[in-house]
């Protein structure tokens, strides 16, 4: 306790004449993971998936696999193409070993096998991708609904207040499971639907938070200042009352990228995420489920520690990211 | 109070309402046709029209919600002229609608050719079971002429629908019997499901098992209230013991060690945590079965030992969350002005925390507990689903699965009423507990 209030002491930035320069602002980003451990482990965690996602393939220089990847869950049509080359995850998430189904880990497969004799591993790291990407897309999503119902809640106040947040009310008392299974059932499994249903789901929760903020930040001088300039509603809000409300946004931000992970691990598992063979990992755990009690628990074990892995350090570094900000209060 | 409760429940009776029409709309308007879902994609449109005016799907949606809500035997009782009731009939294994005709008499109309009405009574006997049918041929004069001139006949048809009869409308009705596609002469025209509705006790007939959903849906409701139950026992004294464990030794290692702990456990989804508890306990060191499996005529209770991974798994994803809420509260109170005066005035440890602080850091832990019964919801369908439990949870996911509407549909509603009815206890427990709160 006592270091970390002094090096929270020796970081403040000192009143500066200039803007720092961009370089200072990330090395001081960076600087945050070195006092905290708890966020350190966290960013190791998630940067692990991250690298792998990045370098499962040659993806990233093969502009073609991104068509593949935007036309829909097919992964099929990219890793059979010529042009594929596995990176990191050594086989590609489609071929499949004749003869090998359902191995442990050996030499040849790190992970073992799944029940079609496809590599785990090179399932795990193609799924990582969708993975990290609909959960931040979701996220973002939700923020822009659910920031702007609440800045205008918060803002206007009066009756669009009073409505707006009774019909919130009502979603989040309503158990967010079944929100997700009758979206997805009544719309289908695809990625666009998992991505609504994380929205539809999230955007009331971030309401109330930027509401409570915005009310608490409108009645600063610099908001009357604004008004008194005769600046637009809309300006005050997004320009004056946003940036300044952003410290307890980010924060939520990141606990909702880790539940946005856990729910689309979810409703692969319950089979509502995205089709196969798209490698997601919920649906890698739900195939392997029913040969754990056969003695065969690779697929099951190796799909739940990566989600595992996943939301445990998104949560870590949330963790972490909340006590820093209380240490400066 | 009793104001502030007054207020609170016809708010949530305006919530639910508000709910239902969600719900109702969701998985209604939803595309998908509820008629290719049932029989399968090889029907015709003749079939499909048949289904669907049977089922009453070919109404607008407001119809439809509003006898799945408040029920259509009265609707269709007025255009009968008798009262309609519900009996179970031994021969067909079913509970279906009948007309009263007077005590104990029960009856049915059919026409095998549209111009003669017959009645086909059955006397309900002592025992409850329905004695041998009788037909009566019904006179000319029953036909009544509606406004477009056509003479019409309502009554209850073979399969306990309201239905309207067209005299000399040579209609024919598709139906799906064990013997394949039939088609019936004399059919109806127009057809009222009949249900007692939603807010009287019925949900309706499942489409896909031909039950009543009620049948269905208690037991697992039943087995689903004891999986939570049992799991919330454990969860609560555990959760605010190492709470306040925790709390009181803020920044030690103890302290550390317990947070991060729980925080990995409850950040950990139900599906991973479940797996892992299977593999170790199940698999590997073989103390307990990995899966839920009741044989018929056998209860959760012969093999308790089935419901410890489950249990455990719920126990692992909402300890966390309470823990660190109710750390928080404790540590927030060991920092109050009153605590520092008992330390101060040389009160022992012990006493202080016990007789001073505890209940103040309580209160937030209790009400957040109530409060997080959504997030039991979400854990237990996984929950169930990984363990095979036959529950409400997985009773919910099949039937999303299938798109088995009015059992989703019920199962929704139950478990919301559940929740809110948990965050309305949570909200008369605080203001209980807390005696600066008074709400008017």
């Amino acid at each position: 306790m006592t270091t970390a209030e002094t090096t929270a002491g020796a970081t403040l930035p000192a009143p500066a004449a200039s803007e720092p320069s961009r370089w200072k602002k990330i090395k001081e980003g960076l600087s945050f993971f070195s006092r905290s451990k708890v966020a350190l482990a966290g960013l190791i965690l998630v940067g692990f998936w991250v690298l792998i996602a990045l370098f499962a393939d040659n993806c990233l220089i093969t502009p073609r696999c991104y068509v593949g990847m935007v036309q829909g869950d097919d992964i099929t049509q990219w890793a059979t193409s010529e042009e594929y080359q596995s990176w990191l995850s050594r086989y590609s998430p489609v071929e499949q070993f004749r003869g090998r189904n359902r191995e442990g880990p050996s030499a040849d497969h790190w992970l073992g096998t799944d029940t079609r004799g496809r590599d785990i591993w090179a399932r795990l790291a193609h799924g990582s991708r969708s993975i990290l990407t609909l959960a931040p897309i979701s996220v973002i999503v939700a923020l822009i609904v659910g920031g702007t119902l609440g800045l205008a809640a918060g803002y206007f106040g009066g009756l669009i207040d009073e409505v707006m947040m009774r019909i919130l009310d009502a979603i989040i008392s309503f158990p967010q499971i079944l929100l997700y299974l009758v979206i997805i059932a009544a719309l289908g499994a695809s990625a666009t639907n998992v991505v609504l249903a994380i929205t539809i789901a999230g955007a009331p929760g971030i309401a109330r938070l930027v509401r409570g903020l915005a009310l608490d930040i409108k009645t600063r001088d610099y908001i009357a200042a604004a008004q008194t300039r005769g600046e637009s509603p809309w300006y005050i809000m997004f320009v004056e009352i946003l940036p300044n409300a952003r410290g307890p946004i980010i924060i939520d931000s990141m606990l909702r990228m880790g539940y946005a992970v856990f729910s689309i691990g979810t409703l692969g598992f319950l089979g509502l995420g995205l089709p196969p063979p798209s490698p997601d990992w919920g649906s890698i755990v739900q195939a392997g489920r029913s040969a754990i009690q056969a003695g065969r628990p690779w697929e099951a074990l190796w799909g739940s520690i990566a989600i595992a892995m996943v939301v445990v350090g998104l949560n870590l570094i949330a963790d972490g990211l909340a006590e820093e900000s209380q240490r400066y209060r | 109070m009793t104001k502030f409760l007054i207020r609170r429940i016809i708010f949530l009776v305006g919530t639910l309402f508000a709910v239902s029409i969600a719900v109702f709309a969701i998985s209604e308007l939803a595309p998908g046709d509820i008629a290719v879902n049932v029989l399968g994609n090889t029907i015709t449109p003749d079939q499909r029209t048949s289904f669907n005016a049977q089922n009453g799907l070919d109404q607008p949606v407001v119809t439809r919600y509003v006898r799945w809500m408040f029920g259509s035997d009265w609707q269709a009782s007025a255009l009968i002229g008798n009262s309609l009731t519900k009996v179970y009939d031994a021969d067909e294994n079913r509970t279906k609608w009948w007309a009263v005709a007077e005590d104990n008499v029960v009856f049915y109309n059919k026409t095998p050719d549209g111009e003669t009405m017959y009645r086909v009574e059955r006397t309900i006997q002592p025992d409850g079971k329905l004695g041998e049918s009788r037909e009566i041929e019904l006179g000319d004069d029953v036909w009544t002429v509606n406004d477009a001139g056509d003479k019409i006949f309502w009554g209850v048809d073979e399969d306990g629908r309201a239905a309207m009869w067209v005299r000399g409308a040579a209609q024919e009705e598709q139906r799906l019997t064990k013997a394949g596609w039939i088609s019936i002469a004399g059919a109806p025209s127009a057809y009222i499901p009949l249900q007692s509705g939603l807010i009287r006790g019925d949900p309706g007939v499942s489409f896909i098992t031909r039950s009543p959903v009620i049948e269905t849906l208690w037991p697992r409701l039943k087995n689903t209230l004891l999986l939570a139950g049992i799991a919330f026992a454990f969860i609560m004294p555990l959760a605010l013991l190492f709470g306040i464990i925790a709390g009181l030794n803020e920044g030690r290692g103890l302290d550390r060690f317990l947070s991060i702990t729980s925080l990995v456990a409850t950040a950990t989804p139900e599906f991973a945590s479940g797996v892992f508890l299977i593999v170790i306990f199940a698999v590997w060191l073989g103390l307990f079965p990995g899966a839920v499996v009741i044989p018929p005529g056998t209860s959760i209770f012969d093999r308790p030992e089935m419901l410890v991974l489950p249990v455990m798994t719920l126990t692992l994803i909402e300890l966390g969350y309470v823990l660190r809420v109710t750390r928080a509260s404790m540590i927030e109170v060991m920092r109050a002005n009153y605590i520092r005066t008992a330390v101060l005035k040389g009160l022992p440890y012990f006493r202080i925390v016990f007789r001073h602080a505890l209940r103040n850091a309580l209160l937030a832990p209790i009400t957040v507990i109530m409060l997080h019964v959504n997030w039991l919801v979400g854990g237990i369908v996984v929950v169930e689903t990984l363990f095979g439990f036959p529950g409400l949870g997985s009773y919910v996911l099949t039937s999303a699965l299938n798109t088995d509407i009015f059992a989703l549909e019920a199962a929704t509603m139950v478990l919301v009423i559940i929740a809110v009815l948990t965050q309305l206890l949570a909200d008369i427990i605080y203001v209980y507990l807390n005696p600066r709160i008074r709400y008017t």
